[in-house]
């Protein structure tokens, strides 16, 4: 009860409300515009919110993520485009009920949908965070070693169909993190003699580059993507109660979304993609999915939207992220000294407490925001891509140069967004670089710890017990992807067969 | 196609040949390098705290999936296709380096911003790159103009980001030159 009050009190500071409504309106907004993204726009943020005290800035960040989802569905539904790569699977129910004349059932299912994974997810947080990190108060270097590792294989292994380029953007990343000037020993590493290299890559030029800049570069070089929204008439209170007529899609997607949003690497990927091919197995109307069906429309949200708060179950108990958008909100916590780890949840109770709470607030926030500004937004998703294009390499300036005032950083994150824009072309993931120059730091720190602490001796990974099971983890996750890989093979050999 | 069908989502865009090949001689030349770039701990602490260990797995990581992922596209015959269809090759790589323009909007800004300050420099950087990307009607100019006024609310009121001194503002009286180094 002193938690639930101390949160408050938290909540109820000006900046964090101030924070908790920008970040979810704008997270609504920034996912309704098709090519924007929330990862752009946290990664345009980020260097403004170093100088936010960490809930507020984590409020606004979270918020920008959670409330991207929401907005995400809009286009997705209305102009068959996604808003943000996520709701994919939300055009395929979402667009043909558009098609049928429902866009506006279609749009209060998604929200509903959204609603409950985001609610589930926060109630899966507070349950899971603080018990994970009293197990996580029994890791020493070889456990935090090991799921440092871990998070690094799952993000390779959950790269379905581009293991190998997801595995060469990792070792990419990691490579970086070793840039710079080596602390142990004062040595320095891959400088090349450049004073402004000593200090490492930087995340920001990194991050600003990989997402934001790359993304203008895609949207510059390409013809305008927007679309003409259909006129929506009527409101959007009465299609909410429909999503509760199917229960087992909405609970069971919620829960997919948690699960994969709990994993380090995981994401919503493969959370909409396992909750949409589980809802359409058990469905009694499987020939409807595709076609409008509301169930597929409720597995996509619903497990897109749970994922925000469960990925923040890692970070918060073990302080290893899972994704990029919470591998930028580690930096957070990182410039203001806060560590996240089993220590946070002893020594900042209250934190966390606003941290919940804010996280269940801005999801109501969302909601209501959603209810009566549709129709407003919806206008929003037919801005001009390639003016997008042009603001988002505007905003990055702030980022770059003016929160460092050297231009080697904008240099560094042009040849990032180079970087980037080029592997985008490829459909190679940009995501592991990020995950490896912030992992690659605490995997090295963490294992020579745990080395020295044996005498060198790699036993000391598999002897003690929690290092074993991630261990285990890992080799099961590689096992599955290998099989998978051999099934899909022997598939396309017998397709080819037949040809 | 579905969504997930991820190895043939851009498969009519040439070019992950140079990609694959590049990661591969990027960690092959980092791992040459190794000798000449990382150094060694003085001490007896033991090979788990050499200053090499990181680079040494991460480049040695690199190399062996670039290369991996090579062989896996000489197999699939990408280069084979990619000899065959040498022109789509050359303009993908054209394309890559046009993008390099966008370096020299980017660096004028910053050259701008030292001159006219954050404001004039971003509706003149958003003005002049929407006129260059097709975005010729007046309408554009005047949302280049609000896009600029958010930006100076958002960055200059409300988070008081600060940024270099404009030297234009030092022509003007110094109660106006305050004045908009401060907001503008």
């Amino acid at each position: 009860m002193d938690a639930i009050l101390a949160g408050l009190s938290q909540l109820g500071q000006w900046h964090v409300l101030i924070a908790l409504f920008a970040g979810a309106i704008s997270g609504v907004i920034i996912g309704a515009i098709p090519g924007l993204g929330p990862a752009v726009a946290i990664a345009v943020l980020l260097p403004a919110t170093y100088a936010m005290d960490p809930l507020t800035a984590l409020t606004l960040l979270l918020g920008i993520y959670s409330g991207a989802w929401y907005g995400g569905a809009i286009p997705a539904i209305l102009i068959n485009t996604p808003g943000t790569p996520v709701n994919v699977l939300t055009t395929y129910d979402g667009y043909p009920m558009t098609l049928a004349g429902q866009a506006r059932r279609a749009l209060s299912l998604a929200y509903s949908s959204s609603f409950v994974g985001g609610i589930v997810s926060v109630v899966v947080l507070i349950a899971m965070a603080q018990p994970l990190a009293d197990i996580a108060s029994n890791f020493g270097s070889a456990e935090f070693a090991m799921a440092a590792l871990m998070a690094m294989v799952l993000v390779v292994v959950a790269h379905r169909g581009r293991v190998l380029a997801a595995a060469i953007t990792l070792a990419f990343g990691l490579f970086l993190a070793t840039v710079g000037l080596e602390t142990a020993f004062n040595t320095q590493r891959f400088t090349f003699g450049q004073v402004w290299l000593q200090g490492g890559v930087p995340l920001i030029p990194v991050v600003l580059g990989l997402f934001a800049m790359s993304q203008a570069f895609v949207l510059l070089t390409e013809d305008d993507q927007s679309g003409e929204p259909p006129r929506l008439t009527g409101r959007f209170f009465q299609g909410l109660a429909e999503a509760f007529r199917y229960p087992k899609t909405l609970f069971s997607s919620s829960g997919f979304g948690v699960f994969m949003g709990i994993l380090p690497g995981v994401g919503e990927f493969l959370a909409q993609f396992f909750s949409y091919t589980l809802a359409q197995k058990t469905s009694k109307t499987p020939d409807l999915f595709g076609k409008g069906a509301p169930e597929g429309l409720i597995a996509s949200e619903a497990a897109n939207n749970a994922v925000p708060a469960a990925a923040l179950v890692p970070l918060l108990a073990l302080g290893i992220p899972g994704e990029a958008l919470t591998a930028m909100m580690l930096s957070v916590f990182m410039v203001h000294n806060v560590i996240p780890g089993p220590e946070l949840f002893a020594t900042r109770p209250e934190f966390i407490s606003g941290l919940y709470l804010s996280l269940l607030a801005m999801n109501i926030v969302i909601l209501i925001f959603l209810l009566f500004a549709t129709r407003l937004i919806v206008a929003l998703s037919r801005v001009n891509t390639k003016f997008i294009g042009v603001i988002i390499l505007a905003l990055t300036l702030v980022g770059t140069y003016t929160a460092s005032y050297n231009i080697v950083h904008p240099l560094m994150a042009l040849v990032f967004g180079l970087i980037g824009y080029i592997l985008k072309r490829h459909n190679i993931p940009i995501v592991p670089i990020v995950l490896g120059l912030v992992l690659g730091p605490i995997f090295e720190a963490r294992l020579r710890q745990a080395l020295g602490t044996a005498g060198g001796d790699m036993a000391i990974f598999v002897e003690r017990p929690y290092s074993a099971g991630l261990l285990a983890v890992m080799a099961v996750a590689m096992i599955g992807i290998a099989l998978t890989n051999r099934q899909r093979r022997q598939r396309e050999k017998i397709a080819a067969g037949e040809r | 196609m579905s969504a997930f069908d991820e190895d043939t989502a851009q498969e009519g865009v040439p070019g992950r040949t140079v990609v694959a090949l590049f990661f591969f001689v990027f960690g092959a030349g980092g791992l040459a390098l190794m000798p000449l770039q990382t150094g060694t701990s003085p001490g007896d602490e033991g090979w788990f705290t050499q200053p090499w260990l990181m680079p040494l797995l991460t480049l040695g990581l690199l190399t062996a999936v670039s290369l991996l992922f090579v062989v896996k596209l000489w197999r699939d015959g990408e280069f084979a296709r990619a000899k065959t269809s040498g022109p789509a090759l050359a303009g993908e790589i054209w394309i890559w380096l046009k993008s390099a323009e966008f370096f020299a909007w980017y660096v004028a800004y910053i050259v701008l911003l030292g001159l006219i300050g954050y404001g004039l420099s971003t509706f003149l950087f958003v003005a002049c790159l929407g006129l260059r990307v097709g975005l010729r009607q007046p309408k554009w100019l005047l949302a280049a103009l609000g896009a600029t006024l958010a930006m100076v609310l958002l960055f200059r009121l409300g988070l008081e980001i600060w940024v270099p001194p404009a030297d234009l503002y030092d022509l003007l009286p110094k109660s106006v030159a305050v004045f908009l180094q401060r907001y503008f």
